[in-house]
C-alpha cells in the first residue's frame, strides 16, 4: 500500500499553465526517493502537493486524485497533513521563527499543545540526533547554514511525521555537509523506516542510500524507479543527461564500447571494486 | 533583578511611570532615577545598556535646554528632564534583565494578549541581526554600483531608497515562505498552546507588588 | 504505471485560499527591517523618516488586516523599537502606534478609491495620515505627561511631527507598489 499515491494529478498555479501534468505516482512507505529533473520540472510543486501546501495554500487549479497516508491532499487540512508530512523548504532558514535552538524545536511541539515537561525531554534528544548537543541557549541567527539546517530537521523530526519531504537541501553546502546530511537522512531511514522524499540536483550525493528515483520532466513523471532504471532510460533517451553523475557517464561509455554488463555502482568505492576485479580476472586470462 | 518575574518587571514599569508623572520635586525625582541607576549596576547589566542610558541623559538635556530656551525656567526644564530620565530608565531595567521570550509569554500567559502578537514580537527580534547583514550586503553591492548618500535631500533620500526597496521585496518573499512554513508547522491549529517559559510569581514577587502600591499611595497622600 | 496514455478527462477546479497568516508573516518582517532603519538611517534634512510607522502603513495596505489585528499591530511596532530606540517615552509610543496602525487600517478598509489621475495614492495617504496622528497622539501624551511649555510643543514639535509625516507618505509611497508586485505573484 503505498504512502503517496497521486493518479491522474495536475496541478496550475494559474489556469492553464500546467505545472503537473496528469503525475501518476506511488512512493511505498519507508522507501528512500530522490525527485529529479531539469528546472521548472515541478519538483518544489510536487514537493508542496505532499504536504497540501499546493493546492490548500496557492490555490490556483487540480484535477486527479492525491494521497498522503490515505488522506486526500485537498480536503485534509494541512495542519493534520503536517502530522504526518514534515517538510523542509528550500529557503528553509526563514523557517526558523524562535529567538534560540530550544526555542525553535519546542515551538513545533508548544503548537501541539504538548506538556512542557515532555517538550524539554523531547527537544534534548533530538538535538543529540541532530549533533546539536551544546547549541540549546544559542541564538538561531548565530548559526552556520548547516547547523541552521540541522535545527529545522530538529524541529520537524521532533513531530514524529512518517514523512520527511526535503527540496534541495544541500544547495548552500559543502561535501561534507552534504554528505553528512545524507548519512543523518539515511539512518532515518533505516532506523524508523520513515519514507524520505528529496529534490536534489546534485545526483551522485545520494546514490549511495536511495532507492528510488523519480524523473520529472516539463510536469510530467518520466519515470518513477531503481536509480539504475532511471539513470539508464536518461541514457539511452538523451533526457536531463547532463545529471547524470561522471561515475555513470563513464559505466555507461564502458558498457556502449564492451560487452560487459556492470554492476549500479553506488559509489566510487563500489566501481573501483568492480572494476579491479574485472581487471584482475583479464590479466589472469592474458597469463 | 533576573529571578523576579517578567509580569512584577513589567508592572513596575507602570508604577515608575506613575511615580515620575506624580512627583514634581528635583529631589524626590532624582531619588527615583538613582534607585534604578542602583538597581542596574547591581543587576550586572552590560556596557551598552550603560551606553544606551547615556546617551539617554545626553537627550534628556536636550529636552531640558529646548525647554529652557522656551520659557527661560531652569526648575521646569530640570523637572522635566528628569521625569523623562527616570521613566525610561526603568525600560532599561526591564530590557536588559528580561528576555523578550519571556516577557511574551507573561504578556499572553498573564495578560491574555493573543499568541499572534507575542510571536511578531519575538520573530521580528529574531530576524534583525539577518536583516542587518542584508543591509550590509546589499549597501556595498550598491557602493559598487556608485550608489552614494549625499546631495540634497530628496536626492539622498531617493539614493537610501535603493537599499531598503530590495529588502522590503526580500521581507515580502520571505513572508510567503514563513506563512507556509507556520501552516506546515500546525501553528494555531490548537486552542490552546502551551509555554516552556517559567513565568510564575513567587512569594517574592506579591511581596514587591505589595511595596509599590504601598510606595504609591504613600506619594499620593504626600501630595494630595 | 508511469506511463498516463490512460488519459482521464481532467476537471480543472478553481480555489482561492491563500495563506491565514499572510498578515502576520509580513507585519513581523517589514517591522524587523523598520527597526533596523531606524537604528541605523541617517537623518534627512534634520529629521529622520519614522521607518516602523512606513513599515506598519505598507504591511496593512498589503494585507488589509481587521481593525482589531491593526491595533495589536501597534502596540508589537511600539514594543520592538523600545529595546532598539531612544524614544523619550516609551509608554507614549504604546499609545501612539497603535493609532497610527488603526487609523491606516480605517482608510485601507474605506472601499473609495484614493488616486491623482491613473495613480493610486493611498498609500502616500496612510502613511502621511497614520504618521501625523500617531505623531500628534505622541506629542500631545508628552506634553501632558512632562507638562512641557506650549510653545515647545506648537513650534518644536509640530513641525517634526508633518515633516515627518510628509517624509513617510513619499517613502510609503514608493516602496508600496513594487512590494505589491511581488505580494500577488503566488508560488515562483
Amino acid at each position: 500500500m503505498a504512502i503517496i499515491k497521486a493518479e491522474n494529478f495536475s496541478y496550475a498555479y494559474k489556469h492553464p499553465h500546467k505545472v503537473l501534468d496528469s503525475i501518476n505516482l506511488a512512493v511505498e512507505p519507508g522507501s528512500f526517493s530522490v525527485i529529479i529533473g531539469p528546472s521548472g520540472a515541478g519538483k518544489t510543486t510536487l514537493c508542496l502537493a505532499v504536504a497540501g501546501a499546493v493546492p490548500q495554500y496557492f490555490g490556483g487549479s487540480s484535477a486527479g486524485a492525491f494521497e498522503v497516508a490515505g488522506h486526500d491532499i485537498r480536503k485534509t487540512p494541512m495542519h493534520t497533513l503536517a502530522l504526518t508530512v514534515g517538510s523542509v523548504l528550500q529557503d528553509y532558514e526563514t523557517q526558523l521563527v524562535a529567538m534560540t535552538v530550544e526555542e525553535e524545536v519546542a515551538f513545533s511541539l508548544e503548537n501541539q499543545g504538548i506538556d512542557p515537561a515532555e517538550i524539554q525531554l523531547r527537544v534534548t534528544k533530538i538535538l543529540a540526533k541532530v549533533g546539536l548537543t551544546g547549541y540549546e541557549k544559542s541564538e538561531v541567527a548565530s548559526l552556520s547554514g548547516g547547523q541552521k539546517q540541522r535545527l529545522i530537521l530538529a524541529s520537524i523530526l521532533v513531530t514524529k511525521p512518517k514523512i520527511l519531504v526535503l527540496d534541495e537541501p544541500t544547495s548552500a553546502l559543502d561535501p561534507q555537509g552534504i554528505a553528512s546530511l545524507y548519512r543523518l537522512l539515511s539512518a532515518l531511514n533505516k532506523e524508523t523506516a520513515m519514507t524520505i522524499l528529496v529534490v536534489e540536483h546534485n545526483i551522485a550525493a545520494t546514490l549511495p542510500y536511495a532507492d528510488h528515483f523519480i524523473l520529472l520532466a516539463n510536469g510530467a513523471l518520466i519515470k518513477n524507479g531503481t536509480p539504475d532504471e532511471v539513470l539508464s532510460l536518461m541514457a539511452k533517451e538523451n533526457i536531463f543527461c547532463e545529471a547524470i553523475p561522471p561515475l555513470w557517464q563513464l559505466k555507461f561509455f564502458l558498457e556502449s564500447h564492451t560487452n560487459l554488463k556492470l554492476e549500479a555502482w553506488d559509489s566510487e568505492e563500489a566501481a573501483s571494486k568492480e572494476l579491479t576485479k574485472l581487471l584482475q580476472k583479464k590479466v589472469s586470462g592474458n597469463a | 533583578m533576573r529571578t523576579i518575574a517578567p509580569l512584577t518587571k513589567l508592572i513596575f514599569t507602570v508604577f515608575v511611570t506613575l511615580w515620575a508623572i506624580m512627583l514634581q520635586s528635583l529631589p524626590a525625582l532624582t531619588l527615583l532615577i538613582l534607585v534604578q541607576v542602583i538597581m542596574l549596576i547591581f543587576s550586572k547589566v552590560g556596557k551598552t545598556v550603560f551606553k544606551g542610558i547615556a546617551s539617554l541623559f545626553v537627550f534628556a538635556g536636550m529636552l531640558a535646554g529646548i525647554q529652557y530656551v522656551f520659557n527661560q525656567d531652569i526648575m521646569l526644564a530640570s523637572v522635566t528632564a528628569a521625569k523623562m530620565s527616570a521613566m525610561t530608565l526603568v525600560f532599561f531595567l526591564l530590557l536588559s534583565t528580561t528576555r523578550m521570550q519571556d516577557l511574551s509569554a507573561a504578556l499572553v500567559l498573564q495578560c491574555h494578549m493573543p499568541y499572534e502578537y507575542a510571536f511578531m514580537l519575538t520573530t521580528a527580534l529574531r530576524f534583525i541581526p539577518d536583516f542587518l547583514a542584508e543591509t550590509k550586503a546589499i549597501q556595498e553591492a550598491q557602493a559598487c554600483r556608485g550608489y552614494t548618500i549625499e546631495g540634497n535631500i530628496l536626492r539622498r533620500l531617493l539614493s537610501y531608497m535603493a537599499i531598503i526597496k530590495p529588502l522590503v521585496l526580500k521581507a515580502v518573499t520571505k513572508s510567503e515562505t514563513m506563512a507556509l512554513s507556520l501552516e506546515l508547522r500546525g501553528f494555531g491549529n490548537k486552542k490552546t498552546r502551551s509555554f516552556g517559559n517559567d513565568v510564575k510569581l513567587n512569594l517574592s514577587d506579591y511581596t514587591l507588588l505589595l511595596s509599590m502600591l504601598m510606595i504609591t499611595s504613600y506619594v499620593v497622600a504626600k501630595i494630595y | 504505471m508511469e506511463n498516463n496514455n490512460q488519459q482521464t478527462e481532467l476537471v480543472i477546479h478553481e480555489q482561492t485560499k491563500g495563506g491565514q497568516y499572510r498578515w502576520i508573516t509580513v507585519t513581523t518582517l517589514l517591522l524587523a527591517i523598520g527597526a533596523i532603519l531606524h537604528l541605523v538611517s541617517p537623518n534627512i534634512g534634520g529629521v529622520t523618516p519614522n521607518w516602523t510607522i512606513a513599515m506598519y502603513c505598507i504591511a496593512i495596505n498589503l494585507t488589509k488586516p481587521t481593525i482589531g489585528q491593526s491595533f495589536g499591530i501597534g502596540l508589537v511596532a511600539a514594543a520592538i523599537n523600545i529595546p532598539t530606540s531612544k524614544s523619550a517615552f516609551p509608554y507614549g509610543n504604546l499609545l501612539s502606534e497603535p493609532v497610527g496602525a488603526v487609523v491606516c487600517a480605517l482608510i485601507v478598509c474605506l472601499s473609495c478609491r484614493i488616486a491623482v489621475g491613473n495613480t493610486n495614492i493611498k498609500p502616500a495617504v496612510t502613511g502621511f495620515i497614520s504618521t501625523v496622528l500617531s505623531g500628534l497622539t505622541f506629542i500631545t501624551t508628552l506634553k501632558l505627561v512632562l507638562s512641557l511649555p506650549t510653545a515647545v510643543y506648537l513650534y518644536a514639535m509640530m513641525p517634526v511631527v508633518f515633516a515627518v509625516g510628509a517624509l513617510n507618505a513619499i517613502i510609503t509611497q514608493i516602496l508600496y507598489f513594487p512590494a505589491k508586485k511581488l505580494f500577488d505573484t503566488k508560488g515562483n
